[in-house]
């Protein structure tokens, strides 16, 4: 596992069999000129759940096929069942299948493919679930 | 000597046979003849000074006789009454006092002379004639005859209380005195004769006619009083003049005639053949209209024609032997055929029923015969048709039976019977639940008691063992007949549905096998998709990370990300080489054939040949047998597994494989069993998936992870199955069955 992270930062941890998208990530990280984000990265579900347990995640970028399970649908549930209570977000290369519907059923917050991933988008994410975890009409009821 | 007027009227005193009592003006009985004596019972001496009063009944008589006689005057002539009167013994007796006065030589009354008369009698007499007419009122009432008389004059003398009922309408003009005219011409004007006529002559000749026959009377007549009603009219003069009648409701008699000629005009007129025939003259007596159309002949051709004149069906001794039974008495009823012959030569075949008639004053045969030209052409038909039918019934597949609701078999056809192996004969009598098997009865049993009037009909599939041992189904059909509310028959139809449930099975197998190749096919588009979406994505970026970076004048990370390039570009062309592969190999038609399996698993080891010389691997095989399959396809298979195990091979150490084959009920079992690092019996079912890797590291198990996939393909292509066994421990068993 490899982890950049500073107090007062953003951690989210990347799970993805394949090392090219750990520096793909990172480039893009980069690229977005945020150094509040701090991404660590493992490459299967078991060093995954270690980490969460270990805590200090804040989000989790989920590959959708990790050797040698079939999808999301028998990996996000490990991670929920390891105690992690923050947001959890599916990427692929592809999410037209037809079960990327049910993410939700499966403790998966998002879905996004991975061609989408940007800086921005990686701003946006991390706006709308850790920095602003309230709706404005919700936020408006505590005022 | 001439008796003188004194002794006249004593004489007439003393021997008047009538009580004579002579009352002074003191009302004291001064003298009495002997009859009064003996009527009274006293003596004449006892009645003389006895006061009258003790021979009334009621004092008020006494006293009522008294007034009007006391005093004795002028003003009195004569008393008439009748009363009752007391004998001495206290006896009374009804009697009627003449009261005359007794005058003196002077004119001068001096007593009164009572005149008694015995009326006992005569009362009696008026009570037997009373009692008389009663009991002959009381019997005309009785009879349920109409009784009339009539005087010499034709006046109404008595008619009882039936003879008005029957006549209703002259009823009121039945008036005792009203003439035998009269009263008929009041009924015929108010309709009582319905055969009177309707005009005024009709009627008027009808009454004169009437009129005619009861003053003449002769033999009786019927006369109808109402549409359905008739009378028998019996009249006659007495010796005394009186006209006499009778009515008899005859409308019973009447409808009985009417209904005897309407049955013979019947009878006459139907179609059958209908002969009455005298036994001892063995003579026809009658023929009806049918009979003599039929035989051309007259009915008095046919009196004198013999029976063997028109009767040709059977010799004269086959008809007296027939006939035997009928003219001894022995049998009532005799029914045969044979054929008649008509006045012009033809013929034509008849059944007659000829019944013997006793009752009569000679025995009579009466026969109905019945041309069967027509039915015999129609049983001929059906015959036909029945032969027909049996021909059908025989020759079609499926089984025939009609059963009793008990199912005790009444018809088996051919085929079922063959199919037990018994003669339609001998399961006929039998249970229909004796053929069916023992693990089908309890169904089959429920299922017929489920048929009823409002669903006769149902079916059920059955699988019938054949005496082959084979095992076929059956559809059968059983169709319950009910007549008025109870089961009568069942009828059971089982057609041969074996080809049609293989090929269902073979259709449902087939779509399985279309499920799984169109869940194989968008399984392969998901992972192509994705796997060939992702290095394409990783390259792309890759790249324009190196031109980001060049642009910036960094060259640290150059040669990692094209390296990255590069590695994703390798795998794009393993994956594409491998797509096309299965492509070519899963969807491709089997071309099955006998081979030893050996040769396809020796030919697929050495396509290995550089692998197992690297993986010093060796390969011991158990079992040589006949295989019928693809060789190609099998090979492949084989070569897949064998590289899987030399892929997956434990780090320092040779690899052994053993393969293993045996036949088994179920076909035949090939286990391909190596040495290697085993899989998890957790991923047992996913690594046959296209693109299934266990290892992500691709620099100890590299590969696409299509092999198993297509071993999976190929196998069920053969209608076969290949799985992990997970009870292996040491290394890796794949178990390849084969269909028998």
């Amino acid at each position: 596992m490899s982890s950049e992270q500073s107090d007062n930062q953003i951690r989210i941890l990347l799970v993805d069999d394949d090392p090219a998208e750990h520096i793909l990530l990172k480039r893009k990280l980069k690229s977005a000129e945020d150094s509040s984000i701090d991404l660590d990265y493992v490459s299967d579900i078991g060093s995954a759940v270690d980490v969460v347990k270990a805590g200090g995640i804040d989000m989790i970028f989920l590959d959708n096929r990790l050797v040698p399970n079939n999808d999301f649908r028998e990996t996000a549930p490990q991670l929920r069942g390891a105690g992690f209570i923050g947001p959890i977000g599916i990427i692929s290369s592809d999410i037209s299948g037809r079960y990327f519907e049910q993410f939700r059923d499966f403790g998966v917050d998002f879905k996004i493919g991975k061609d989408e991933i940007d800086g921005t988008v990686i701003n946006f994410i991390i706006k709308e679930y850790t920095q602003d975890q309230l709706s404005e009409t919700c936020s408006e009821d505590y005022m | 000597m001439q008796p003188s007027p004194e002794n006249l009227l004593k004489a007439l005193y003393e021997t008047l046979p009538d009580p004579v009592l002579i009352v002074n003006e003191h009302r004291i009985i001064v003298a009495a003849n002997p009859a009064a004596a003996e009527k009274f019972g006293y003596s004449t001496d006892e009645l003389s000074g006895m006061e009258p009063l003790a021979l009334y009944e009621s004092i008020e008589d006494a006293k009522e006789v008294g007034a009007a006689l006391y005093p004795i005057g002028d003003d009195i002539k004569m008393l008439h009454r009748r009363l009752s009167l007391r004998r001495k013994d206290g006896s009374v007796f009804p009697a009627e006092l003449t009261v005359s006065k007794l005058d003196s030589s002077g004119d001068e009354p001096i007593g009164l002379v009572a005149l008694v008369r015995d009326l006992s009698e005569i009362y009696q007499v008026q009570e037997e004639r009373l009692r008389a007419e009663a009991i002959l009122n009381t019997a005309l009432a009785s009879i349920s005859e109409g009784f009339v008389v009539y005087d010499d004059q034709d006046r109404l003398v008595l008619c009882n209380d039936a003879y008005r009922d029957i006549y209703p309408i002259c009823n009121p003009a039945m008036q005792i005195g009203a003439t035998f005219e009269s009263i008929v011409r009041y009924g015929v004007d108010r309709g009582q004769y319905p055969d009177a006529g309707e005009t005024q002559e009709e009627r008027e000749a009808w009454i004169a006619q009437r009129l005619q026959r009861h003053r003449n009377p002769g033999e009786p007549f019927v006369q109808r009083v109402r549409p359905d009603r008739f009378l028998l009219v019996e009249e006659r003069i007495t010796e005394d003049k009186l006209h006499v009648g009778v009515r008899t409701d005859v409308s019973v008699l009447s409808q009985a005639k009417s209904e005897a000629e309407r049955l013979g005009l019947i009878i006459e007129n139907v179609a059958q053949e209908v002969y009455l025939a005298s036994m001892t003259r063995e003579q026809l007596i009658s023929a009806n209209k049918a009979a003599r159309d039929n035989l051309q002949y007259s009915m008095e051709e046919l009196r004198e024609l013999s029976a063997a004149d028109f009767i040709v069906g059977s010799t004269e001794e086959e008809r007296a032997v027939l006939m035997a039974p009928i003219v001894s008495g022995e049998t009532k009823v005799q029914v045969f055929n044979t054929v008649h012959r008509r006045k012009d030569g033809s013929t034509y075949p008849c059944r007659v029923r000829l019944e013997r008639m006793d009752d009569l004053h000679e025995p009579l045969a009466l026969a109905f015969v019945e041309d069967i030209t027509e039915r015999l052409e129609i049983e001929n038909a059906l015959k036909q048709k029945e032969h027909e039918f049996q021909t059908l019934v025989r020759n079609l597949p499926d089984f025939i039976t009609r059963a009793k609701p008990d199912t005790t078999l009444t018809y088996v056809n051919e085929h079922y019977a063959r199919s037990v192996g018994l003669a339609p004969e001998d399961m006929i009598g039998r249970k229909f639940m004796d053929f069916v098997p023992e693990t089908e009865r309890q169904v089959l049993a429920e299922h017929l008691a489920g048929l009823t009037q409002e669903q006769p009909l149902n079916t059920a599939e059955q699988a019938m063992p054949t005496l082959s041992g084979e095992t076929l189904w059956y559809l059968w059909s059983n169709l319950m007949v009910f007549e008025n509310g109870e089961p009568v028959e069942l009828v059971s139809v089982g057609r041969d549905i074996t080809e049609v449930r293989e090929a269902q099975d073979r259709i449902a197998r087939q779509s399985r096998e279309l499920k799984l190749r169109n869940s194989a096919l968008e399984q392969f588009s998901a992972v192509v998709s994705h796997d060939l979406k992702a290095p394409l994505r990783q390259i792309r970026l890759f790249a324009d990370m190196i031109a980001e970076d060049v642009s910036a004048g960094k060259t640290d990370d150059l040669a990692t990300f094209s390296g990255y390039i590069s590695q994703r570009s390798e795998a794009m062309e393993e994956m594409t080489s491998s797509l096309l592969e299965y492509s070519q190999l899963a969807y491709q038609r089997i071309n099955p054939e006998n081979f030893q399996l050996s040769e396809a698993l020796n030919l697929a080891w050495n396509n290995l040949a550089v692998n197992v010389g690297e993986a010093q691997a060796t390969l011991d095989v158990e079992g040589d047998v006949t295989v019928y399959a693809d060789f190609n396809l099998l090979t492949q298979l084989f070569q897949n597994l064998f590289a899987n195990s030399l892929k997956y091979r434990q780090p320092h150490s040779a690899v052994e494989i053993k393969a293993r084959a045996r036949h088994v009920p179920d076909g035949l079992k090939i286990d391909v069993e190596d040495n290697g690092i085993g899989i998890d019996p957790e991923q047992a079912e996913r690594i046959f998936g296209v693109f299934q890797r266990l290892h992500a590291d691709e620099k100890l198990y590299s590969g696409t992870g299509i092999g198993l996939a297509l071993c999976r393909r190929i196998i069920e292509s053969h209608d076969g199955s290949i799985y992990l066994d997970t009870s292996c421990q040491d290394g890796a068993r794949f178990v390849v069955m084969l269909p028998a």
